[in-house]
């Protein structure tokens, strides 16, 4: 894919937003093989949608995390902070050369995501259903500032299991919350299965409309569809939050992972890194 | 041994005939007689908003029963109504603080502490941000059983990292307590006694300060607490049918 970097990212040149996202996948399996485990399915099926985010449409400063000026990226989904890393590490917000550390006594890279401990790690989520209520607070923070950031709130199918989240949702469309854009990330699996089984939230797209937001739903692991999603949104004149539904396949880039059935918090067997990494690096377009 | 609710019942009536009954949601719990003063944390909050423009308030649909209307009148810009939806109410508080501003979230004192408490924990102790969690009908202070009596409020903030905890006992108190909680950098519960408020304080040249409990009077009732943290002081301060007892409790738990 010939899809280059543009809108507000930082340019790095010669590298196109696939390349970005086969770089986060890498980084992602490798922060896997150090911990031995982890949500890495998650973190292949996301990399496009963290690619888009960080490399076409947020704002920010590499070398200053904490610029005013900066988008705000809130990771509701604490668990997916083995993707987040390897997209801030691709950002050049967090050194390469602590990828050893993932998970480790002292990281700054705890397996759950945490605002305390990483640069770039907005809020801290993982108790799931949080995330979108500090997110319609940063964004009525940031308006009542009269800035222009946004606010990007990513989220995962399972979340919308949690009553908090449609409070939040009523709420920021209450409040018209148009710098605001949700990220839902549907691999249609959580802890005790598929996400729809569980507990179901189809139809999805409707709910989002009826709760009065902007409502787009892609394959969120099209590269053309999410940018295409994203600069739709934030080019809106609608005074209304955004959501992004995101169909994503868990595992994405590595054959045999996308193939496991039991893959919410993977069983990845030692050897099997190296493995993993040789098929990523073999898909590679 | 629980009620027979199959009994059948009739009216109780106290010594002079009076029905006994609780109120609802309590607007003045003074004694007939007893001196108060009217909304003291919505009056001691848009004085300190006047001047600290960085002061937000928000409610989950309980302005009017914590006071909070007062300043919702004065600085309506700065007002945000989160609904009744507790658990937002206090994630976008601490969205808002992570923004720069001091936060007073307010809602009752048993919808804080059992609905909102993972908020409270994850978004606002834990990230140690400046949200001032203002909550009315504490302890036992209305008649609407326990779904609105907040029995434990007290025992699980304390629980909380980085929370500063603050139970005033008279509209002084609650005034001073205001301006203080704002000045304090970090997250704080107080509990908030509405309406008009007893004033008891005033007679004793009283100036709160966080995290210490004061001597008002020597006296035989005095009840020292065991150490010299003073986590509480009790005192019988009046006399006659029904004596006041004066609770000034100010737990403050240090941060980290």
């Amino acid at each position: 894919m010939a899809q280059t970097t543009s809108g507000d990212a930082p340019h790095l040149p010669n590298k196109s937003l696939a390349d970005h996202a086969y770089a986060i996948r890498r980084y992602a399996l490798r922060m896997g093989e150090v911990q031995g485990q982890g949500y890495i399915a998650q973190a292949l099926g996301a990399a496009d949608l963290l690619s888009v985010s960080y490399f076409h449409a947020l704002k920010y400063r590499p070398h200053e995390p904490e610029w005013e000026g900066r988008d705000r990226f809130c990771l509701s989904i604490g668990h997916y902070a083995i993707a987040l890393y390897a997209a801030l590490i691709e950002a050049g917000i967090l050194p390469e050369n602590e990828i050893d550390t993932y998970g480790g006594d002292d990281s700054r890279m705890p397996m759950s995501g945490m605002a305390a401990y990483t640069p770039g790690m907005e809020i801290t989520g993982g108790s799931l259903g949080q995330g979108l209520t500090v997110a319609v607070g940063m964004a009525m923070g940031l308006r009542h500032k009269k800035s222009k950031s946004w606010v990007y709130n990513m989220m995962s199918d399972g979340e919308l299991d949690e009553g908090s989240t449609w409070e939040a949702a009523m709420s920021a469309s209450s409040h018209k919350l148009s710098n605001l854009i949700c990220i839902v990330d549907v691999n249609n699996m959580q802890a005790d299965g598929p996400s729809t089984q569980v507990s179901n939230f189809e139809p999805l797209a409707p709910k989002w409309e009826a709760f009065g937001w902007h409502t787009q739903r892609v394959n969120g692991n099209d590269i053309s569809a999410l940018v295409n999603a994203f600069d739709k949104a934030k080019a809106l004149k609608d005074a209304c939050p955004r959501v992004i539904i995101c169909d994503t396949k868990m595992g994405k880039g590595v054959p045999f992972l996308e193939e496991r059935e039991r893959n919410h918090f993977m069983r990845v067997e030692a050897e099997e890194w190296a493995k993993a990494i040789a098929a990523l690096d073999a898909g590679r377009n | 041994m629980p009620l027979d609710k199959y009994l059948p019942r009739t009216v109780k009536t106290g010594p002079n005939g009076e029905r006994l009954m609780t109120s609802a949601m309590i607007a003045s719990i003074a004694a007939p007689g007893q001196k108060t003063a009217p909304a003291p944390f919505g009056h001691a909050l848009v004085e300190l908003a006047n001047k600290n423009k960085k002061i937000i308030g928000m409610s989950a649909d309980l302005s009017k029963y914590t006071d909070l209307h007062i300043f919702a009148k004065a600085h309506p810009d700065r007002f945000y109504q989160m609904g009744m939806a507790e658990q937002v109410l206090m994630g976008a508080a601490a969205g808002m603080a992570r923004e720069g501003f001091t936060v007073f979230a307010t809602t009752y004192a048993v919808f804080a502490s059992r609905r909102a408490y993972d908020f409270i924990c994850m978004a606002i102790a834990e990230e140690s941000l400046d949200v001032k969690i203002v909550c009315a009908l504490p302890g036992l202070t209305t008649g609407y059983g326990p779904s609105h009596q907040a029995t434990e409020d007290l025992a699980i903030f304390r629980g909380l990292p980085n929370m500063t905890i603050i139970d005033p006992c008279d509209a002084l108190e609650i005034e001073q307590a205001t301006a203080a909680i704002a000045k304090h950098k970090g997250p704080v519960y107080m509990r908030l006694l509405r309406g008009n408020v007893p004033m008891v304080l005033d007679e004793y040249g009283y100036q709160f300060k966080l995290g210490k409990a004061q001597m008002l009077r020597d006296g035989p009732d005095f009840i020292r607490p065991d150490d010299d943290e003073g986590f509480g002081s009790c005192k019988r301060i009046g006399e006659g049918q029904a004596p006041c007892w004066c609770v000034a409790r100010a737990h403050h738990q240090a941060a980290g």
